[in-house]
């Protein structure tokens, strides 16, 4: 009996055997080659559409959207070289989106795709008895289960690494397009010598703030990963991204105190040019002066001169006024910081905004108030006013009753020149120009002290020296990269063609500052 | 829903195009009726040989 059920196992085993092998030989391996075809093609095909419905936005494939919230996530942005925070507004597509729409993709296909071994798996342990004795039908089964698989990861690698290429290649013309935008804005800038200074807080910047209408601050507002040639700030309004562009449709703030800069600030040539001298040395009437007698210069050579402000509009107005009509200028008050009177000049082809700072004397006489001078350290130059009244080699030779009417400065010159000197050295400011100008000269030019004083440089100088003010000027001389001497008449020298025009020493220096003011053709300067 | 800015969706129409035109030209491409006879042949070459087998009585 055992060996009749022995022979009959043989025997099944061996049918069982010679079936397997004819389904393998006859059906499994014919059906096997379009099964793997198919599952290829098929698996192709849904990666495909997959990474189409996911770049289209569709449905659930949508990846998700990195916005102005997200320009601050270390996940997508290097931290900015900057104090503050990035500019809440629209990253540029390539920066940020195209990686999450790329990654999103490839989680999704890697979701979808790869799980069809799960129900295929659990389908064979479920309704096939003794899975492996249907080994053949399992052999189709993964068979084309691998060829879906593989389908799915040629065509995901190959379609991903295609993108990669695609956003390279556009990322380097976006790159190119960008740092066009940036080099161009910045070049045009530096050779304009632009800078935007603050009339509150003093600050020099080449990059100002710019607010948006929602009252969202752009503090860096150049060509970058927000955008190239515009950005979309968070409000969805269209920005421009260089400084020359934003400048002309948007009003700059100070990035460090926030207040607003003047019109065409870091975008125009900016001269800062204080006036510092003792007090009642005549520094006002001088900035008054100077100032009318330069708008006569820049308007008779064709230019144009207008306040910027309400403030220097003002002040320029109480000003011509008083020197036109030879009123006396009243005290500047002691203890405050000056505004600046900034004019907007166009000469020939240059444009810039001048800012003439007039503190008063106290602030130059006493080393505590002139530590907190702190517009003196952003000049490009500056004019040092020298009451010759108050020279005491010049007292000396004259009458009390001239003197009484001269109303000399109450302090030497080379107090006030030391203090400032000092004071610009321990703030590590830069010493570029001085013009070191003698004023009252309608007065004094009349008078035995002045033989042989003429409105020269060199002549106004060796006078100087003569007068004991040597030390002063090879102070001076040693301090500054270049010094000029000028001899000029507040009273009378607020016509540009008078020769002791108070516009001298305000045209030299806005020449070394950058802003050179054409010399008109008409005007003859009396003597 | 967020306005995402349109140049979002100019550089994903690009991708995507970028993607389509690939695939069509491989679609175009790829001799497929030659492909599908290559294989037809290769499948057929089992039946044919089971054919001959029971014509030879083997």
């Amino acid at each position: 009996m055992p060996l009749i059920i022995f022979a009959a196992m043989v025997l099944a085993l061996a049918g069982y055997l010679t079936l397997c092998f004819l389904a393998v030989k006859y059906v499994i391996m014919p059906g096997l080659v379009w099964v793997i075809a198919a599952g290829a093609v098929i698996g192709a095909v849904m990666v495909a559409s997959s990474l189409l419905a996911t770049l289209a936005g569709a449905g659930r494939s949508a990846a998700r959207t990195v916005g102005p919230g997200d320009v601050n996530d270390p996940r997508w942005f290097s931290k900015a070289h900057s104090p503050f925070e990035r500019d809440r507004a629209w990253p540029q597509y390539l920066v940020a989106q195209a990686r999450e729409d790329v990654e999103t993709a490839v989680r999704h296909i890697w979701a979808r795709h790869t799980k069809v071994w799960i129900p295929a798996h659990e389908w064979v342990r479920r309704e096939l008895p003794y899975p492996a004795a249907w080994w053949p039908l399992l052999i189709v089964l993964y068979g084309g289960l691998v060829a879906y698989t593989a389908g799915v990861v040629t065509t995901g690698l190959g379609l991903v690494s295609l993108i990669a290429v695609v956003v390279s290649v556009t990322w380097l013309v976006w790159l190119a397009a960008a740092g066009a935008a940036r080099g161009t804005d910045t070049l045009v800038r530096r050779i304009r010598r632009a800078s935007g200074s603050c009339p509150h807080c003093y600050h020099v910047t080449s990059l100002p703030t710019y607010r948006c209408r929602c009252g969202q601050m752009h503090r860096d507002i150049r060509p970058g990963r927000l955008g190239a040639v515009f950005r979309r700030c968070g409000c969805e309004r269209l920005l421009p991204t260089t400084v020359l562009r934003a400048a002309a449709v948007m009003d700059g703030l100070c990035p460090r105190c926030g207040e607003p800069l003047r019109p065409g600030a870091a975008v125009l040539t900016d001269v800062r040019l204080p006036v510092f001298g003792p007090v009642s040395a005549g520094k006002t009437r001088l900035v008054f002066a100077g100032l009318e007698a330069l708008r006569q210069h820049v308007t008779a050579a064709g230019g144009e001169f207008k306040p910027t402000d309400d403030h220097s509009r003002r002040e320029y107005d109480m000003g011509t006024e008083v020197v036109t009509s030879n009123e006396d200028t009243t005290k500047t008050p002691a203890g405050q910081e000056p505004v600046a009177i900034t004019v907007r000049i166009l000469s020939g082809k240059r444009k810039g905004l001048l800012h003439v700072f007039d503190a008063a004397g106290e602030s130059f006489a006493d080393r505590e108030a002139n530590a907190r001078m702190r517009f003196l350290d952003q000049a490009q130059g500056l004019v040092l006013v020298i009451d010759p009244f108050s020279i005491s080699r010049v007292a000396d030779e004259l009458s009390t009753t001239v003197l009484d009417a001269a109303r000399p400065a109450k302090d030497d010159p080379e107090t006030a020149y030391n203090l400032t000197a000092q004071r610009l050295r321990d703030h590590g400011a830069r010493l570029r120009s001085l013009a070191v100008t003698v004023v009252k000269a309608d007065l004094l030019l009349d008078l035995p002290p002045a033989t042989g004083l003429v409105a020269e440089s060199d002549v106004v100088r060796t006078w100087l020296v003569d007068k004991g003010l040597e030390n002063m000027t090879l102070a001076a001389e040693r301090d500054f990269a270049e010094v000029r001497y000028f001899l000029v008449s507040s009273w009378t020298g607020w016509r540009a063609t008078d020769a002791l025009t108070a516009a001298a020493p305000l045209l030299w220096l806005a020449g070394r500052a950058g802003l050179p003011i054409t010399e008109p053709e008409s005007i003859g300067r009396s003597s | 829903m967020i306005e995402v800015p349109i140049h979002y969706w100019i550089l994903r129409g690009l991708l995507i195009g970028v993607v389509v035109v690939t695939i069509g030209t491989a679609v175009v491409l790829v001799p497929w009726k030659e492909l599908f006879l290559q294989l037809d042949a290769v499948v057929s070459q089992w039946p044919a040989d089971l054919v001959r087998r029971v014509e030879e009585g083997s």
